[in-house]
């Protein structure tokens, strides 16, 4: 009895802890979310205190990680919780004001503090007719970063500067693959990313020259191809790049060793206008449930007053012009993030902004990896680039409410006549007798049902819906038409249904394949009763599953790379020539498997090995002495006993292999061009990139379910057909 | 002298599979461990080019004077995994049981249920499972990430201990029985107990994935003292530019008490409790 | 119901998806008594056995337990204790801690609990094991815990599902005898089943032969063995079995006697009714002995093996002039035989036994 006693104990202790979180929230409360980290977070802690000792009033920081941050703003203030003031990018204003999460901001921002603030910051906060959605706060945008010691001079235009040859080192590097750092080609050519009337704008003239451009950037060399923003400054760090285009954010994590300084991006001999990089304001935004509470207002007032941004200044480019016009005490390099965020362009503020960026960035990737520089190939990118765009865009399908009801109440009747025509003669007595029983599944049945069942159902149901995220309109079916269809493209083509649901397939079968063969393997060379040394090897072999695989996943990614990667450093140590692994569907598909299989197999050999403790001893022996070699008695007593045992944990790994998104996202990241995306990463790009469309990412998901589901059926039914 | 040879090869076979599982970690560890990143790379042995621990005292907060709320936020994620772990077995044992043991109306379609949840995407879960927590009042408290946890990790609890009570003989049960235990004394003295390896594995799988998860736990808590470690970890990431030393440095610090307890809790997780109980 | 009775089962039925595993079983176990089931596998001695314990609930019918209704009630409210074939020994317990484990259930004090421990490990010798956990056991060991557990508890009644059957000849033999002394001295009343005939007859005062979920016949194990009451009983109990030989029945003038082939068996004249009927006659082994004055030849055997045991020894053969029906004879163990000679028999039974060749019932006549 003692140990279930303790067990208990424990238990109760845990939930009191757990339940003892109270949240008060005293009158004169304001609670502030951001995003930011390092110096910045700590001017804004700094503020904050002041304010509080000035006024008596209590504000409640919150960092929130910034890939949960919209999502968790979004949550929040529709349910009435979260932040009073938040601060965010410009870019997300229209998708916030359009969801209503919003309140005006004129008494924090009025129309008379428009000439204190930066012209360009001015103009983002407010829309067409005057009114200030936000108060202005920091600017963020790109500038090049040059290393002093190996560029003395910055010269007058890019091409100067990438004619630069040094012994091994790259005169520039930047994210050669990131549409956000092509920006200034291709506004340098007199391109916009998003045209008028939320048109593709990565069209004609100005993108074809924008991409030739970088083309040569890399082909010549002067480029690192393929390099993310942490290679990128991994490579200034070690002065292995001569310059760097990068922000603020670089620059306030490198090391005091490398001598730099910022200057605004050169222009482009070729190009008439300037490379004007994309330009972010931060805005501090007012959350709709503060909208009354002038102390809101007047916090908000405060934090972007000129006398706070002398303190914000430290640490970022504040939007407050005079700050600027004395600029003795301030870091060169915000001076110089300042002056080139002068000459910026702001983001659109349109939701369509968003789905511009993976079309876009699948055009440059296919134009620079391309064997040949043939105008031909960069129109085809282009042309295929757009035609992602169109096709990613929201159906106008609505369809008739009253068919839908119709067609649920006729499923519900159906449903009943069928419950009600399968319900046995001794039902209600059955029901009697397991009332015993249904005191022990009642808590699991009610918890599944509640926290599980309840939002997945709550989930499939939009997926009737069309449209972004709060101007959903019923469309009936269209969703599923729409992806069964392909959109009307070829059934087998790129980013189809069907060939993604191929792809999932395979990586299903080959993970688990690779994870049962691994653990197993593992578990029984675990399981020897005279092996020494068997803790640690435990210990050591569940490493994989025990750091956080978010980690380790982009350190696959790194050890993948083509140039800076070791498994390519391996290879050339054995003379083999590099593999551009990720510009390939075979290889990018194997350094995904390759990076599922080491987050996976210590699961697989955990549940091996407590399984293995199952297996009676007596029986082994016996085949023993019925002569079985090793093998055989694995294979004919070992194994099987084993299965009934596995069947639970591989059936719920193939399941979940199915659905393992983030390696996929972390890994290979769809590359080359959504090749290698599974079902559900497909799913997640439809929620998060293209427009936010919740109904159409809800039917994927309804209908990775079905085809779980009828798998499941059929292979039962062929187990059972098999015995 | 063949046993010799097939030790050696089996460690040989061990040792391998050790390096293959570490290789990655050692990049993690030597990004923590380097002051100033990894250089220009491609190489195949990683180590840090200048040892520091510098990004150490970042994660945890010691280079910041925030070290109180690390340890805080430790707290969080132990007690947090720690009630997700017992909660989940506690809920799983009882209806693992009944579904090994018992007849009932609604046990097959309970079951097939069960594996339907896995089945289904979560991609367009998370707004009403937040709606619905909401109106739990279990927002931004501990008890709720606890309670979502725990119910998502259920049905793999639930079919992971149903394998384990068919494993245990049924006499066991009935003898207690006899020796005037109730079905349910029964359950909770003789084959709970019995099924011990199986319950502390169980216990681990909740305690790992509420262990590292981060985005319900970044959605659903809203004051820093509450947040668990990988939110903590999560903010080195930012959308331009991530903070890859501390960020290292910090998933090395969280998985070690992962390691800690599956090192103390391996005898337990794997000695066959049941053998001898029942016949020779 | 008589105040001795202890244990009663009224017209139990016990089906499983619609098959009748036991139909309409009565019995009556007096206290003190010793009552066996035996039968063959699948007979529904052990569903019988689970059913009084309570671990079964009947289809119908009901069982009583010292004048009360017990249909109902679960096995814990029944104050009865088990000895299960697989012991089913907690894992997690020590020897100490099994056979406390009922008596904490039912609260009883720490003192009272030492006691009766001390007192059932010095009666089964487990005084050495009792800190031991099961899995560090012998089967013999865990085979008298199993035992302990269940004297501890001193209930009115004992009940043994094939307690022995896990163990080897020897050890069975030396705890069959154990187990019965033990019965005598604690007193309780037990209900014991087992598949093995020897164990049933050592053990029993009342053996209980089942087929078929039925009562076959139900008595003192040498009534059973001496008068059964059909062939089945007959060839069940008795090692080796009994030999059944066909035969018909001739009047003649100088009495009765059943002609089996070509050889005759005299039988008692109160037989005279079944005059040219075709019987099954069993003959024991030991009914069967070489001719002698006393023993007139009844026939001739062809010896085709020859067991000998130490303290007897059997012969194997065929009856001449009887299509070489299979017979088994006991003979003293002095007696050297080869096999394919040929040995006189004679028959030193008092009456043979009759069966009804078509239904299997005895014939017997007596009152």
């Amino acid at each position: 009895m003692k140990p279930w006693l303790i067990a208990f104990l424990t238990f109760a202790v845990a939930i009191g802890l757990v339940a003892s979180d109270c949240k008060t929230a005293p009158k004169n409360h304001i609670v502030l979310w951001h995003a930011y980290r390092g110096a910045e977070e700590q001017a804004l802690l700094e503020l904050t205190a002041r304010y509080e000792a000035q006024t008596g009033t209590t504000v409640e920081v919150l960092a929130v990680p910034f890939l949960a941050y919209a999502s968790k703003l979004s949550s929040a203030i529709e349910r009435e919780q979260g932040p009073d003031l938040f601060i965010d990018a410009h870019e997300r204003l229209g998708s916030y004001r359009d969801d209503g999460l919003l309140a005006r901001a004129d008494d924090a921002f009025p129309k008379s503090d428009i000439p204190r603030y930066d012209t360009i910051a001015s103009a983002v906060a407010r829309d067409e007719d005057g009114t200030a959605w936000g108060v202005p706060f920091a600017l963020k945008g790109v500038a090049l970063i040059v290393n002093t010691n190996l560029v003395k001079d910055v010269p007058d235009s890019i091409e100067a500067l990438v004619k630069q040859r040094y012994d091994r080192i790259y005169p520039l590097a930047y994210e050669a693959e990131s549409a956000y750092v092509h920006a200034p080609w291709l506004h340098a050519f007199g391109g916009t990313m998003l045209g008028p009337d939320d048109s593709y704008g990565f069209v004609g003239e100005p993108a074809r020259r924008s991409v030739a451009f970088a083309r040569r950037l890399v082909s010549s060399g002067a480029v690192p191809a393929g390099a993310d923003g942490a290679l990128v400054k991994q490579l200034f760090e070690s002065g292995k790049a001569a310059a760097i285009i990068g922000g603020p954010g670089v620059v306030s994590e490198l090391p005091l060793s490398v001598p730099y300084r910022v200057v605004p991006l050169p222009p482009l001999h070729e190009a008439s206008l300037r490379p004007e990089p994309f330009l972010t304001v931060e805005l501090l935004f007012l959350a709709q449930r503060s909208a009354t509470r002038p102390e809101v207002s007047a916090f908000a007032r405060f934090l972007a007053s000129d006398d706070s941004a002398k303190t914000r200044v430290r640490a970022q480019v504040v939007a407050n012009s005079s700050t600027w016009r004395n600029t003795d005490a301030i870091a060169p390099h915000l001076r110089a993030f300042h002056e080139a965020a002068l000459a910026s362009r702001p983001m659109s503020t349109r939701v369509a902004m968003r789905a511009t960026w993976e079309p876009v960035e699948q055009a440059i990737r296919a134009v620079l990896r391309a064997q040949s520089d043939d105008a031909a190939a960069i129109d085809a990118a282009l042309a295929e680039s757009a035609r992602r765009f169109e096709s990613a865009k929201p159906r106008a399908t609505s369809a008739s409410p009253a068919r839908g009801l119709t067609a649920l109440a006729a499923t519900l009747f159906v449903i009943a006549i069928i419950a009600y025509r399968n319900t046995k003669p001794r039902f209600w007595s059955g029901l009697r007798a397991s009332a015993g029983a249904y005191a022990y599944v009642m808590h699991a049945a009610i918890a599944v049902f509640l926290l599980v069942v309840l939002p997945l159902a709550a989930g499939a149901v939009t997926s009737f819906f069309s449209g972004s995220r709060n101007h959903m309109t019923y469309a009936g079916i269209g969703n599923y038409v729409d992806i069964l269809t392909a959109r009307g493209g070829p059934l087998l083509g790129y980013g189809s249904f069907y060939r993604t649901l191929l792809v999932t397939v395979g990586w299903t079968l080959i993970n688990v394949a690779c994870h049962v063969t691994i653990g197993l393997c593992l578990a029984v060379l675990l399981s020897r009763p005279l092996l020494r040394a068997k803790g640690i090897y435990r210990t050591l072999l569940i490493i994989p599953w025990a750091v956080p695989s978010y980690v380790t996943a982009l350190a696959y990614k790194g050890m993948f790379h083509q140039q800076f990667g070791a498994v390519n450093a391996l290879l050339r140590n054995f003379g083999a020539q590099p593999v551009s692994w990720f510009s390939q569907f075979s290889t990018a598909f194997a350094a995904n498997v390759a990076t599922n299989v080491w987050l996976g197999f210590p699961f697989m050999m955990v549940v091996m090995l407590g399984a293995l403790t199952n297996v009676p001893k007596d029986v082994l022996e016996a085949a023993d002495i019925d002569g079985a070699t090793p093998w055989q008695r694995f294979r004919h007593v070992t194994f099987p006993l084993l299965l009934p045992q596995l069947a639970p944990a591989v059936v719920l790994g193939a399941v979940w292999t199915f659905n393992m998104f983030n390696v996929v996202f972390l890994v290979s990241g769809g590359e080359p061009d959504n090749q290698t995306d599974i079902l559900v990463s497909e799913a997640y790009r439809w929620a998060f990139t293209r427009h936010a469309q919740y109904g159409y990412a809800a039917a994927y998901a309804v209908l990775i379910f079905g085809i779980l589901w009828l798998t499941s059926r059929f292979s039962r039914r062929w187990q059972r057909e098999g015995a | 002298m063949k046993q010799h040879v097939k030790a050696l090869a089996v460690h040989t076979l061990l040792v391998g599979a050790v390096l293959y599982a570490l290789y990655p970690v050692l990049w993690v560890l030597t990004v923590a461990f380097s002051r100033d990143g990894l250089g220009e790379g491609g190489f195949v042995l990683p180590w840090p080019r200048h040892m520091s621990c510098v990004n150490f005292a970042i994660a945890t907060g010691a280079g910041t004077g925030k070290s109180a709320l690390f340890i805080r936020q430790l707290v969080n994620s132990l007690t947090v995994s720690g009630a997700t772990a017992i909660l989940s077995v506690a809920i799983a044992a009882p209806a693992a049981y009944a579904l090994a043991r018992m007849q009932f109306v609604g046990k097959r379609a309970g079951l097939s249920g069960l594996m339907l949840t896995q089945m289904f995407p979560t991609v367009a879960s998370a707004v009403p499972l937040y709606f619905i927590l909401s109106q739990l009042h279990l927002l931004d408290r501990r008890a709720g990430l606890v309670v979502a946890y725990s119910a998502s990790a259920l049905p793999f609890a639930i079919f992971q201990l149903k394998a384990a009570f068919e494993a245990i003989p049924v006499e066991l049960e009935e003898a207690a029985m006899v020796d005037g235990a109730t079905r349910f004394v029964a359950f909770v003295s003789v084959v709970l107990p019995a099924a011990r390896p199986a319950l502390a594995i169980t216990a681990l799988f909740a305690f790992m994935s509420a262990w590292n998860e981060f985005v319900l736990a970044a959605t659903l808590m809203s004051r820093e003292e509450a947040f668990t470690l990988p939110v903590v970890l999560q903010r080195f990431v930012g959308e331009h530019s991530a903070a890859w030393g501390p960020f290292a440095a910090g998933s090395i610090v969280v998985s070690i008490p992962v390691m800690v307890i599956f090192y103390i809790a391996q005898k337990q997780l794997l000695s066959g409790l049941t053998a001898g109980s029942v016949k020779g | 119901m008589t105040a001795s009775s202890c244990c009663e089962v009224r017209n139990l039925v016990k089906a499983f998806d619609r098959t009748n595993v036991l139909s309409n079983v009565n019995l009556t176990m007096l206290s003190g008594t010793f009552t066996v089931l035996v039968g063959a596998s699948g007979c529904g001695k052990s569903t019988l056995l689970r059913t009084v314990s309570g671990l079964e609930s009947p289809t119908s019918g009901s069982i009583w337990m010292g004048g009360r209704d017990v249909t109902a009630l679960p096995p814990k409210d029944r104050d009865i204790a088990m000895v299960f074939q697989s012991y089913a020994l907690y894992p997690h317990l020590s020897v100490r801690e099994n056979l406390a484990f009922g008596l904490r259930l039912r609260r009883t004090m720490d003192a009272e609990i030492n006691i009766r421990i001390a007192e059932a490990s010095a009666m089964l010798g487990l005084a050495e094991l009792l800190d031991r956990l099961p899995r560090q056991l012998s089967g013999g060991q865990r085979q008298r815990v199993a035992m302990g557990r269940a004297i501890v508890r001193r209930p009115h009644m004992f009940l043994f599902d094939e307690p022995l059957s896990n163990l080897d000849a020897a050890l069975r033999a030396e705890v069959r005898v154990d187990i019965r002394k033990l019965h005598d001295r604690m007193g309780g009343t037990t209900l014991y089943v087992t598949h093995d005939q020897v164990e049933a007859m050592t053990l029993a005062d009342t053996l209980c032969l089942l087929r078929g979920g039925t009562i076959e016949q139900i008595g003192p194990p040498l009534a059973l063995f001496d008068q059964p009451v059909s062939r089945y009983v007959a060839e069940f109990l008795g090692s080796p079995k009994i030999n059944c030989l066909d035969g018909l029945v001739v009047h003649s003038p100088s009495g009765s006697h059943i002609a089996i082939g070509k050889n005759t068996l005299a039988i008692p004249n109160r037989y005279g009714q079944l005059v040219e009927q075709a019987v099954t006659v069993g003959l024991r082994p030991h009914h069967l002995v070489p001719a002698s004055f006393d023993a007139p030849q009844f026939g001739t055997i062809l010896v085709t093996f020859y067991e000998a045991l130490g303290f007897e020894s059997y012969v194997h053969g065929t009856l001449e002039g009887a299509d070489d029906t299979t017979v088994v004879m006991r003979i003293d163990p002095g007696h050297r035989i080869a096999r394919g000679e040929s040995l006189a028999v004679g028959i030193r039974a008092e009456h043979p036994l009759l069966f009804d060749p078509k239904t299997g019932r005895s014939l017997d006549a007596r009152p």
